[in-house]
Protein backbone atom coordinates (compact mmCIF):
# COMPACT_ATOMS: atom_id res chain seq x y z
CA UNK A 1 0.00 0.00 0.00
CA UNK A 2 1.53 3.31 -0.97
CA UNK A 3 1.69 6.31 1.33
CA UNK A 4 -1.29 8.13 -0.18
CA UNK A 5 -3.79 5.27 0.13
CA UNK A 6 -2.50 4.59 3.61
CA UNK A 7 -3.09 8.22 4.54
CA UNK A 8 -6.58 8.04 3.03
CA UNK A 9 -7.42 4.94 5.05
CA UNK A 10 -6.19 6.59 8.25
CA UNK A 11 -8.36 9.64 7.55
CA UNK A 12 -11.33 7.28 7.36
CA UNK A 13 -11.06 6.93 11.12
CA UNK A 14 -12.96 9.83 12.72
CA UNK A 15 -10.61 10.46 15.69
CA UNK A 16 -7.57 10.57 13.39
CA UNK A 17 -9.37 12.94 11.07
CA UNK A 18 -10.46 15.13 13.97
CA UNK A 19 -6.90 15.35 15.27
CA UNK A 20 -5.61 16.09 11.77
CA UNK A 21 -8.19 18.85 11.31
CA UNK A 22 -7.43 20.29 14.74
CA UNK A 23 -3.72 20.42 13.91
CA UNK A 24 -4.03 22.07 10.47
CA UNK A 25 -7.11 24.26 10.90
CA UNK A 26 -5.30 27.29 12.46
CA UNK A 27 -2.51 27.15 9.86
CA UNK A 28 -5.00 27.36 7.01
CA UNK A 29 -6.97 30.13 8.73
CA UNK A 30 -4.03 32.40 9.57
CA UNK A 31 -2.13 31.89 6.34
CA UNK A 32 -5.33 32.55 4.39
CA UNK A 33 -6.24 35.69 6.35
CA UNK A 34 -2.73 37.14 6.27
CA UNK A 35 -2.36 36.47 2.57
CA UNK A 36 -5.77 38.04 1.90
CA UNK A 37 -4.92 41.18 3.87
CA UNK A 38 -1.57 41.42 2.09
CA UNK A 39 -3.05 40.89 -1.39
CA UNK A 40 -5.97 43.27 -0.84
CA UNK A 41 -3.69 46.00 0.54
CA UNK A 42 -1.48 45.58 -2.48
CA UNK A 43 -4.46 45.66 -4.81
CA UNK A 44 -6.06 48.66 -3.11
CA UNK A 45 -3.07 50.96 -2.64
CA UNK A 46 -0.11 49.80 -4.71
CA UNK A 47 -1.53 49.11 -8.15
CA UNK A 48 -2.32 51.75 -10.79
CA UNK A 49 -5.95 52.60 -11.61
CA UNK A 50 -7.36 51.02 -14.74
CA UNK A 51 -7.46 53.53 -17.62
CA UNK A 52 -10.81 52.21 -18.75
CA UNK A 53 -12.68 51.47 -15.53
CA UNK A 54 -10.93 53.85 -13.14
CA UNK A 55 -10.81 52.84 -9.50
CA UNK A 56 -13.82 50.53 -9.65
CA UNK A 57 -11.82 47.69 -11.14
CA UNK A 58 -10.31 47.11 -7.66
CA UNK A 59 -13.58 45.31 -6.86
CA UNK A 60 -12.33 42.55 -9.14
CA UNK A 61 -9.73 41.53 -6.53
CA UNK A 62 -12.66 40.21 -4.52
CA UNK A 63 -15.14 39.47 -7.27
CA UNK A 64 -12.99 37.25 -9.49
CA UNK A 65 -11.51 34.98 -6.78
CA UNK A 66 -14.99 34.57 -5.27
CA UNK A 67 -16.47 33.61 -8.63
CA UNK A 68 -13.64 31.10 -9.14
CA UNK A 69 -14.30 29.67 -5.69
CA UNK A 70 -18.02 29.36 -6.42
CA UNK A 71 -17.27 27.02 -9.33
CA UNK A 72 -14.29 25.29 -7.71
CA UNK A 73 -16.23 24.42 -4.55
CA UNK A 74 -19.13 23.05 -6.60
CA UNK A 75 -16.69 20.77 -8.41
CA UNK A 76 -15.17 19.62 -5.09
CA UNK A 77 -18.67 19.01 -3.74
CA UNK A 78 -19.72 16.91 -6.75
CA UNK A 79 -16.47 14.92 -6.99
CA UNK A 80 -16.42 14.09 -3.28
CA UNK A 81 -20.14 13.32 -3.60
CA UNK A 82 -19.31 10.85 -6.37
CA UNK A 83 -16.66 9.23 -4.16
CA UNK A 84 -19.19 9.09 -1.34
CA UNK A 85 -21.84 7.40 -3.51
CA UNK A 86 -19.57 4.88 -5.17
CA UNK A 87 -17.26 3.86 -2.32
CA UNK A 88 -19.50 4.82 0.61
CA UNK A 89 -16.73 6.77 2.34
CA UNK A 90 -18.13 8.72 5.28
CA UNK A 91 -15.45 11.38 5.08
CA UNK A 92 -16.31 12.12 1.44
CA UNK A 93 -19.98 12.53 2.44
CA UNK A 94 -18.94 15.05 5.08
CA UNK A 95 -16.66 16.98 2.71
CA UNK A 96 -19.46 17.15 0.13
CA UNK A 97 -22.06 18.31 2.64
CA UNK A 98 -19.77 20.80 4.39
CA UNK A 99 -18.70 22.42 1.12
CA UNK A 100 -22.18 23.55 0.09
CA UNK A 101 -22.63 26.57 2.42
CA UNK A 102 -19.07 27.78 1.82
CA UNK A 103 -19.49 27.63 -1.93
CA UNK A 104 -22.86 29.38 -1.70
CA UNK A 105 -21.26 32.17 0.36
CA UNK A 106 -18.51 32.73 -2.21
CA UNK A 107 -21.06 32.70 -5.05
CA UNK A 108 -23.19 35.25 -3.19
CA UNK A 109 -20.10 37.46 -2.71
CA UNK A 110 -19.34 37.17 -6.41
CA UNK A 111 -22.90 38.24 -7.29
CA UNK A 112 -23.02 41.14 -4.81
CA UNK A 113 -19.63 42.52 -5.81
CA UNK A 114 -20.41 41.95 -9.48
CA UNK A 115 -23.48 44.13 -9.27
CA UNK A 116 -21.59 46.75 -7.22
CA UNK A 117 -18.98 46.81 -9.98
CA UNK A 118 -21.72 47.11 -12.58
CA UNK A 119 -23.17 50.32 -11.13
CA UNK A 120 -20.20 52.63 -11.90
CA UNK A 121 -19.11 50.66 -14.97
CA UNK A 122 -22.33 49.75 -16.74
CA UNK A 123 -24.52 52.37 -15.09
CA UNK A 124 -26.81 49.79 -13.48
CA UNK A 125 -26.68 47.25 -10.65
CA UNK A 126 -27.93 44.37 -12.71
CA UNK A 127 -27.74 43.48 -16.37
CA UNK A 128 -28.59 40.08 -17.76
CA UNK A 129 -24.99 39.54 -18.67
CA UNK A 130 -24.07 35.93 -19.44
CA UNK A 131 -21.58 35.60 -16.59
CA UNK A 132 -23.81 37.25 -13.99
CA UNK A 133 -26.78 35.13 -15.08
CA UNK A 134 -24.95 31.83 -14.94
CA UNK A 135 -23.51 32.77 -11.53
CA UNK A 136 -27.06 33.44 -10.34
CA UNK A 137 -28.13 29.99 -11.54
CA UNK A 138 -25.08 28.48 -9.81
CA UNK A 139 -26.31 30.08 -6.58
CA UNK A 140 -29.75 28.51 -7.12
CA UNK A 141 -28.08 25.12 -7.63
CA UNK A 142 -26.29 25.60 -4.30
CA UNK A 143 -29.60 26.51 -2.64
CA UNK A 144 -31.11 23.32 -4.06
CA UNK A 145 -28.33 21.16 -2.62
CA UNK A 146 -28.50 22.89 0.77
CA UNK A 147 -32.32 22.76 0.84
CA UNK A 148 -32.38 19.06 -0.01
CA UNK A 149 -29.80 18.15 2.62
CA UNK A 150 -31.65 20.17 5.28
CA UNK A 151 -35.00 18.57 4.43
CA UNK A 152 -33.86 14.98 5.10
CA UNK A 153 -33.58 13.95 8.73
CA UNK A 154 -31.17 11.04 8.41
CA UNK A 155 -27.72 12.64 8.03
CA UNK A 156 -26.14 9.97 5.84
CA UNK A 157 -29.19 9.76 3.60
CA UNK A 158 -29.20 13.55 3.34
CA UNK A 159 -25.52 13.51 2.37
CA UNK A 160 -26.09 10.91 -0.34
CA UNK A 161 -29.14 12.69 -1.79
CA UNK A 162 -27.30 16.02 -1.83
CA UNK A 163 -24.29 14.33 -3.42
CA UNK A 164 -26.41 12.94 -6.26
CA UNK A 165 -27.98 16.34 -6.86
CA UNK A 166 -24.51 17.93 -6.89
CA UNK A 167 -23.36 15.44 -9.53
CA UNK A 168 -26.43 16.11 -11.69
CA UNK A 169 -25.74 19.83 -11.22
CA UNK A 170 -22.07 19.48 -12.20
CA UNK A 171 -23.01 17.67 -15.41
CA UNK A 172 -25.47 20.47 -16.10
CA UNK A 173 -23.22 23.45 -15.31
CA UNK A 174 -21.33 23.51 -18.66
CA UNK A 175 -24.64 23.08 -20.52
CA UNK A 176 -26.23 25.88 -18.49
CA UNK A 177 -23.27 28.18 -19.09
CA UNK A 178 -23.23 27.47 -22.80
CA UNK A 179 -26.99 27.98 -23.10
CA UNK A 180 -26.77 31.27 -21.21
CA UNK A 181 -24.01 32.53 -23.54
CA UNK A 182 -26.09 31.46 -26.52
CA UNK A 183 -29.15 33.21 -25.07
CA UNK A 184 -27.08 36.31 -24.37
CA UNK A 185 -25.84 36.62 -27.95
CA UNK A 186 -29.40 36.09 -29.17
CA UNK A 187 -30.79 38.92 -27.07
CA UNK A 188 -28.02 41.27 -26.09
CA UNK A 189 -26.63 43.87 -28.45
CA UNK A 190 -22.89 44.32 -28.12
CA UNK A 191 -23.19 47.29 -25.74
CA UNK A 192 -22.01 45.37 -22.73
CA UNK A 193 -19.23 43.54 -24.49
CA UNK A 194 -17.61 46.86 -25.43
CA UNK A 195 -16.85 47.47 -21.80
CA UNK A 196 -15.38 44.04 -21.19
CA UNK A 197 -11.87 45.39 -21.56
CA UNK A 198 -10.51 43.30 -18.74
CA UNK A 199 -9.52 40.24 -20.74
CA UNK A 200 -5.90 41.29 -20.98
CA UNK A 201 -4.57 42.26 -17.63
CA UNK A 202 -1.40 44.02 -16.59
CA UNK A 203 1.02 41.87 -14.53
CA UNK A 204 1.02 44.46 -11.74
CA UNK A 205 -2.71 43.89 -11.37
CA UNK A 206 -2.48 40.13 -11.86
CA UNK A 207 -0.32 39.33 -8.82
CA UNK A 208 -2.75 40.48 -6.12
CA UNK A 209 -5.50 38.62 -7.98
CA UNK A 210 -3.58 35.33 -7.98
CA UNK A 211 -2.61 35.76 -4.34
CA UNK A 212 -6.27 36.33 -3.47
CA UNK A 213 -7.17 33.13 -5.35
CA UNK A 214 -4.69 31.23 -3.14
CA UNK A 215 -5.95 33.00 0.01
CA UNK A 216 -9.59 32.09 -0.66
CA UNK A 217 -8.60 28.45 -1.18
CA UNK A 218 -6.72 28.42 2.14
CA UNK A 219 -9.77 29.90 3.84
CA UNK A 220 -11.96 27.27 2.18
CA UNK A 221 -9.67 24.57 3.59
CA UNK A 222 -10.05 26.09 7.07
CA UNK A 223 -13.83 26.42 6.86
CA UNK A 224 -14.20 22.94 5.40
CA UNK A 225 -12.12 21.32 8.18
CA UNK A 226 -14.01 23.30 10.79
CA UNK A 227 -17.44 22.30 9.52
CA UNK A 228 -16.33 18.72 9.00
CA UNK A 229 -15.18 18.59 12.63
CA UNK A 230 -18.64 19.64 13.81
CA UNK A 231 -20.29 16.97 11.64
CA UNK A 232 -17.87 14.30 12.86
CA UNK A 233 -18.63 15.26 16.46
CA UNK A 234 -22.37 15.05 15.82
CA UNK A 235 -22.13 11.68 14.08
CA UNK A 236 -19.82 10.18 16.68
CA UNK A 237 -21.38 11.74 19.76
CA UNK A 238 -21.74 8.37 21.54
CA UNK A 239 -18.16 7.26 21.05
CA UNK A 240 -15.47 7.16 23.69
CA UNK A 241 -13.02 9.53 22.03
CA UNK A 242 -15.68 12.23 21.71
CA UNK A 243 -16.55 11.78 25.39
CA UNK A 244 -12.94 12.23 26.32
CA UNK A 245 -12.76 15.30 24.10
CA UNK A 246 -15.86 16.85 25.63
CA UNK A 247 -14.90 15.85 29.15
CA UNK A 248 -11.53 17.59 29.11
CA UNK A 249 -12.34 21.28 29.57
CA UNK A 250 -8.95 22.45 28.28
CA UNK A 251 -9.75 21.09 24.84
CA UNK A 252 -12.20 23.74 23.78
CA UNK B 1 -36.53 -9.56 -24.46
CA UNK B 2 -37.17 -10.75 -20.92
CA UNK B 3 -35.29 -7.67 -19.75
CA UNK B 4 -38.16 -5.52 -20.97
CA UNK B 5 -41.09 -7.53 -19.59
CA UNK B 6 -41.25 -5.84 -16.20
CA UNK B 7 -40.67 -2.28 -17.50
CA UNK B 8 -43.38 -2.80 -20.15
CA UNK B 9 -45.77 -4.09 -17.51
CA UNK B 10 -44.98 -1.06 -15.34
CA UNK B 11 -45.57 1.27 -18.29
CA UNK B 12 -48.94 -0.39 -19.02
CA UNK B 13 -49.87 -0.20 -15.34
CA UNK B 14 -48.97 3.50 -15.13
CA UNK B 15 -50.81 4.38 -18.31
CA UNK B 16 -53.92 2.44 -17.26
CA UNK B 17 -53.83 4.25 -13.95
CA UNK B 18 -53.45 7.61 -15.69
CA UNK B 19 -56.38 6.76 -17.97
CA UNK B 20 -58.63 5.77 -15.06
CA UNK B 21 -57.76 9.02 -13.31
CA UNK B 22 -58.09 11.09 -16.45
CA UNK B 23 -59.99 13.82 -14.66
CA UNK B 24 -56.86 14.30 -12.57
CA UNK B 25 -54.54 14.00 -15.56
CA UNK B 26 -56.29 16.91 -17.28
CA UNK B 27 -55.34 19.25 -14.43
CA UNK B 28 -51.89 20.23 -15.78
CA UNK B 29 -53.58 21.11 -19.10
CA UNK B 30 -56.19 23.26 -17.39
CA UNK B 31 -53.46 24.88 -15.32
CA UNK B 32 -51.46 25.73 -18.46
CA UNK B 33 -54.55 27.19 -20.16
CA UNK B 34 -55.43 29.33 -17.16
CA UNK B 35 -51.90 30.66 -16.65
CA UNK B 36 -51.71 31.52 -20.34
CA UNK B 37 -55.01 33.37 -20.06
CA UNK B 38 -53.56 35.43 -17.21
CA UNK B 39 -50.90 37.04 -19.39
CA UNK B 40 -53.21 39.03 -21.70
CA UNK B 41 -55.13 40.09 -18.59
CA UNK B 42 -51.94 41.26 -16.88
CA UNK B 43 -50.17 42.80 -19.88
CA UNK B 44 -53.08 44.09 -21.95
CA UNK B 45 -54.58 42.70 -25.13
CA UNK B 46 -52.20 44.33 -27.60
CA UNK B 47 -51.56 41.60 -30.20
CA UNK B 48 -48.00 42.52 -31.19
CA UNK B 49 -46.74 42.52 -27.62
CA UNK B 50 -48.43 39.19 -26.85
CA UNK B 51 -47.07 37.49 -29.96
CA UNK B 52 -43.59 38.71 -29.04
CA UNK B 53 -43.64 36.97 -25.64
CA UNK B 54 -45.86 34.00 -26.60
CA UNK B 55 -43.03 31.48 -27.00
CA UNK B 56 -41.49 32.26 -23.63
CA UNK B 57 -44.87 32.29 -21.88
CA UNK B 58 -45.80 28.91 -23.36
CA UNK B 59 -42.49 27.40 -22.23
CA UNK B 60 -42.67 28.75 -18.68
CA UNK B 61 -46.29 27.61 -18.41
CA UNK B 62 -45.47 24.10 -19.61
CA UNK B 63 -42.53 23.90 -17.18
CA UNK B 64 -44.71 24.89 -14.23
CA UNK B 65 -47.53 22.55 -15.25
CA UNK B 66 -45.00 19.70 -15.41
CA UNK B 67 -43.66 20.64 -12.00
CA UNK B 68 -47.12 20.29 -10.44
CA UNK B 69 -47.48 16.71 -11.61
CA UNK B 70 -43.92 15.66 -10.71
CA UNK B 71 -44.37 15.93 -6.96
CA UNK B 72 -46.34 12.68 -6.63
CA UNK B 73 -44.42 10.67 -9.25
CA UNK B 74 -42.74 8.33 -6.76
CA UNK B 75 -44.34 9.20 -3.42
CA UNK B 76 -47.26 6.78 -3.53
CA UNK B 77 -45.01 3.90 -4.54
CA UNK B 78 -42.57 4.75 -1.78
CA UNK B 79 -45.30 4.85 0.85
CA UNK B 80 -46.97 1.56 -0.09
CA UNK B 81 -43.64 -0.23 -0.45
CA UNK B 82 -43.73 -0.70 -4.23
CA UNK B 83 -40.31 0.93 -4.57
CA UNK B 84 -38.86 -1.63 -2.14
CA UNK B 85 -40.33 -4.31 -4.40
CA UNK B 86 -38.55 -2.68 -7.36
CA UNK B 87 -35.28 -2.87 -5.43
CA UNK B 88 -35.57 -6.54 -4.41
CA UNK B 89 -37.22 -7.76 -7.62
CA UNK B 90 -33.89 -8.34 -9.37
CA UNK B 91 -35.17 -6.34 -12.34
CA UNK B 92 -33.01 -3.62 -13.85
CA UNK B 93 -33.78 -0.54 -11.75
CA UNK B 94 -32.75 2.00 -14.45
CA UNK B 95 -35.17 0.36 -16.91
CA UNK B 96 -38.02 0.45 -14.39
CA UNK B 97 -37.21 4.10 -13.63
CA UNK B 98 -37.08 4.80 -17.35
CA UNK B 99 -40.52 3.23 -17.83
CA UNK B 100 -41.92 5.44 -15.06
CA UNK B 101 -40.38 8.55 -16.61
CA UNK B 102 -41.72 7.61 -20.05
CA UNK B 103 -45.18 7.10 -18.56
CA UNK B 104 -44.95 10.56 -16.98
CA UNK B 105 -44.07 12.11 -20.32
CA UNK B 106 -46.90 10.27 -22.11
CA UNK B 107 -49.42 11.34 -19.48
CA UNK B 108 -48.24 14.96 -18.99
CA UNK B 109 -45.60 16.16 -21.46
CA UNK B 110 -47.27 14.84 -24.58
CA UNK B 111 -50.74 16.35 -23.89
CA UNK B 112 -49.09 19.66 -23.02
CA UNK B 113 -47.10 19.55 -26.26
CA UNK B 114 -50.25 18.82 -28.27
CA UNK B 115 -52.04 21.68 -26.50
CA UNK B 116 -49.24 24.09 -27.40
CA UNK B 117 -50.81 25.27 -30.68
CA UNK B 118 -53.89 26.24 -28.67
CA UNK B 119 -51.78 28.17 -26.14
CA UNK B 120 -49.90 29.78 -29.03
CA UNK B 121 -53.07 30.89 -30.78
CA UNK B 122 -54.43 32.35 -27.54
CA UNK B 123 -51.42 34.68 -27.58
CA UNK B 124 -51.51 35.29 -31.33
CA UNK B 125 -48.27 33.54 -32.22
CA UNK B 126 -47.82 33.31 -36.04
CA UNK B 127 -48.25 29.85 -37.53
CA UNK B 128 -44.65 29.15 -38.48
CA UNK B 129 -43.51 30.09 -34.97
CA UNK B 130 -46.28 27.89 -33.51
CA UNK B 131 -44.91 24.96 -35.49
CA UNK B 132 -41.44 25.65 -34.12
CA UNK B 133 -42.93 25.75 -30.62
CA UNK B 134 -44.55 22.36 -31.23
CA UNK B 135 -41.24 20.85 -32.38
CA UNK B 136 -39.32 22.44 -29.52
CA UNK B 137 -41.81 21.16 -26.94
CA UNK B 138 -41.75 17.67 -28.49
CA UNK B 139 -37.96 17.60 -28.01
CA UNK B 140 -37.84 19.47 -24.70
CA UNK B 141 -40.67 18.05 -22.58
CA UNK B 142 -39.12 14.52 -22.42
CA UNK B 143 -36.02 16.13 -20.89
CA UNK B 144 -38.24 17.97 -18.40
CA UNK B 145 -39.93 14.70 -17.42
CA UNK B 146 -36.63 12.83 -17.09
CA UNK B 147 -34.62 15.41 -15.15
CA UNK B 148 -37.65 16.46 -13.10
CA UNK B 149 -38.48 12.83 -12.36
CA UNK B 150 -34.95 12.28 -11.04
CA UNK B 151 -35.35 15.20 -8.64
CA UNK B 152 -38.82 13.90 -7.68
CA UNK B 153 -37.25 10.57 -6.75
CA UNK B 154 -34.85 12.40 -4.44
CA UNK B 155 -37.70 14.18 -2.63
CA UNK B 156 -40.09 11.19 -2.62
CA UNK B 157 -39.62 10.53 1.10
CA UNK B 158 -40.73 14.04 2.09
CA UNK B 159 -44.42 14.50 2.84
CA UNK B 160 -44.57 17.92 1.18
CA UNK B 161 -41.80 18.73 -1.26
CA UNK B 162 -43.56 21.15 -3.63
CA UNK B 163 -41.44 24.28 -3.23
CA UNK B 164 -38.22 22.34 -2.64
CA UNK B 165 -38.83 20.32 -5.78
CA UNK B 166 -39.21 23.57 -7.75
CA UNK B 167 -35.94 24.78 -6.25
CA UNK B 168 -34.20 21.60 -7.41
CA UNK B 169 -35.75 21.30 -10.87
CA UNK B 170 -35.99 24.84 -12.22
CA UNK B 171 -32.25 25.73 -12.27
CA UNK B 172 -31.57 22.47 -14.12
CA UNK B 173 -34.24 23.39 -16.66
CA UNK B 174 -32.55 26.61 -17.75
CA UNK B 175 -30.94 25.15 -20.91
CA UNK B 176 -34.23 23.58 -22.06
CA UNK B 177 -36.04 26.87 -21.50
CA UNK B 178 -33.34 28.91 -23.24
CA UNK B 179 -33.13 26.74 -26.36
CA UNK B 180 -36.88 26.03 -26.44
CA UNK B 181 -37.93 29.66 -26.23
CA UNK B 182 -34.90 30.64 -28.35
CA UNK B 183 -36.12 28.47 -31.22
CA UNK B 184 -39.47 30.29 -31.24
CA UNK B 185 -37.72 33.65 -30.94
CA UNK B 186 -35.45 32.78 -33.88
CA UNK B 187 -38.45 31.95 -36.07
CA UNK B 188 -40.16 35.21 -35.07
CA UNK B 189 -37.12 37.28 -36.03
CA UNK B 190 -36.68 35.47 -39.32
CA UNK B 191 -33.70 33.34 -38.33
CA UNK B 192 -33.48 29.57 -38.61
CA UNK B 193 -34.74 27.74 -35.50
CA UNK B 194 -32.64 24.72 -36.47
CA UNK B 195 -29.57 25.38 -34.24
CA UNK B 196 -31.74 25.68 -31.13
CA UNK B 197 -33.78 22.61 -32.07
CA UNK B 198 -30.60 20.62 -32.67
CA UNK B 199 -29.33 21.66 -29.22
CA UNK B 200 -32.61 20.45 -27.74
CA UNK B 201 -32.26 17.17 -29.63
CA UNK B 202 -28.72 16.65 -28.36
CA UNK B 203 -29.93 17.42 -24.84
CA UNK B 204 -32.55 14.71 -25.30
CA UNK B 205 -29.90 12.29 -26.61
CA UNK B 206 -27.77 13.03 -23.54
CA UNK B 207 -30.64 12.71 -21.05
CA UNK B 208 -32.06 9.50 -22.53
CA UNK B 209 -29.27 7.17 -21.33
CA UNK B 210 -28.11 9.17 -18.27
CA UNK B 211 -31.30 10.14 -16.41
CA UNK B 212 -32.63 6.59 -15.87
CA UNK B 213 -29.29 5.78 -14.19
CA UNK B 214 -29.45 8.91 -12.03
CA UNK B 215 -33.11 8.26 -11.26
CA UNK B 216 -32.32 4.68 -10.22
CA UNK B 217 -29.60 5.97 -7.88
CA UNK B 218 -32.08 8.48 -6.44
CA UNK B 219 -34.67 5.74 -5.86
CA UNK B 220 -32.04 3.67 -4.07
CA UNK B 221 -31.22 6.61 -1.77
CA UNK B 222 -34.87 7.43 -1.04
CA UNK B 223 -36.10 3.88 -0.52
CA UNK B 224 -33.34 2.74 1.81
CA UNK C 1 -13.71 51.68 -27.18
CA UNK C 2 -16.01 53.75 -25.02
CA UNK C 3 -14.44 54.46 -21.63
CA UNK C 4 -16.58 54.20 -18.51
CA UNK C 5 -17.72 57.74 -17.99
CA UNK C 6 -20.52 57.39 -15.47
CA UNK C 7 -19.69 60.42 -13.41
CA UNK C 8 -19.83 59.14 -9.91
CA UNK C 9 -17.20 58.46 -7.26
CA UNK C 10 -16.04 54.87 -7.47
CA UNK C 11 -14.71 54.46 -3.96
CA UNK C 12 -18.12 53.85 -2.24
CA UNK C 13 -18.65 50.82 -4.47
CA UNK C 14 -15.14 49.51 -3.88
CA UNK C 15 -15.57 50.05 -0.14
CA UNK C 16 -18.99 48.35 -0.13
CA UNK C 17 -17.56 45.30 -1.90
CA UNK C 18 -14.71 44.92 0.56
CA UNK C 19 -17.08 45.40 3.49
CA UNK C 20 -19.50 42.76 2.16
CA UNK C 21 -16.64 40.31 1.63
CA UNK C 22 -15.22 40.93 5.10
CA UNK C 23 -18.66 40.71 6.73
CA UNK C 24 -19.47 37.36 5.12
CA UNK C 25 -16.07 35.92 6.03
CA UNK C 26 -16.51 37.08 9.63
CA UNK C 27 -20.04 35.64 9.67
CA UNK C 28 -18.68 32.32 8.39
CA UNK C 29 -15.92 32.35 11.02
CA UNK C 30 -18.41 33.03 13.79
CA UNK C 31 -20.86 30.32 12.64
CA UNK C 32 -18.24 27.62 12.39
CA UNK C 33 -16.68 28.54 15.75
CA UNK C 34 -20.00 28.74 17.60
CA UNK C 35 -21.27 25.50 16.02
CA UNK C 36 -18.24 23.63 17.32
CA UNK C 37 -18.50 25.15 20.76
CA UNK C 38 -22.24 24.39 20.89
CA UNK C 39 -21.79 20.74 19.94
CA UNK C 40 -19.05 20.26 22.54
CA UNK C 41 -21.11 22.05 25.20
CA UNK C 42 -24.19 19.92 24.47
CA UNK C 43 -22.09 16.79 24.71
CA UNK C 44 -20.55 17.90 27.99
CA UNK C 45 -24.02 18.68 29.36
CA UNK C 46 -25.28 15.27 28.37
CA UNK C 47 -22.24 13.60 29.92
CA UNK C 48 -22.60 15.39 33.25
CA UNK C 49 -26.32 14.55 33.34
CA UNK C 50 -25.62 10.83 32.80
CA UNK C 51 -22.82 10.93 35.37
CA UNK C 52 -25.15 12.54 37.93
CA UNK C 53 -27.85 9.99 37.20
CA UNK C 54 -25.39 7.14 37.63
CA UNK C 55 -24.17 8.61 40.95
CA UNK C 56 -27.66 8.68 42.49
Amino acid sequence: MNALTLWFHRMGSPPTFYAFAERWRPWFLWSGLLLAVFALTWGLFFTPADYLQGESYRILYIHVPSAWMGQFVFAVMAVSGFVALVWRIKLAEIVSLASAPIGATFTAVALATGSLWGRPTWGTYWVWDARLTSTLILLFLYFGVIGLSRAIEDRRKAARAAALLAIVGLVNIPIIQYSVYWWNTLHQPSSVKLLRGDTTIDPSMLWPLLLMAVATKLYYAYSLLSRAQVMVLEQESGKDWVRRLAGAPAND
Amino acid sequence: MSLLVAPTALLQHDLTLAWRRRAEAVNPLLFALMVTALFPLALGPEANQLARIAGGVAWVTVLLANLLSLDVLFRGDLEDGSLDQWLVSGQSLPLLAGARLLAHWLATGLPLTLAAPLLASMLGLPEDAALTLLAALALGTPVVSMVGGTCAALTAAMPRAGILLALLVLPLMVPVLVFGAGAVEATLTGLSPLPALLWLASGLALALPLTPLACAAAIRISAQ
Amino acid sequence: MEPATFSMPHWPFVAASYVIFAALIVADLVTTATARRRVLRDLRGRLTRTARREAT
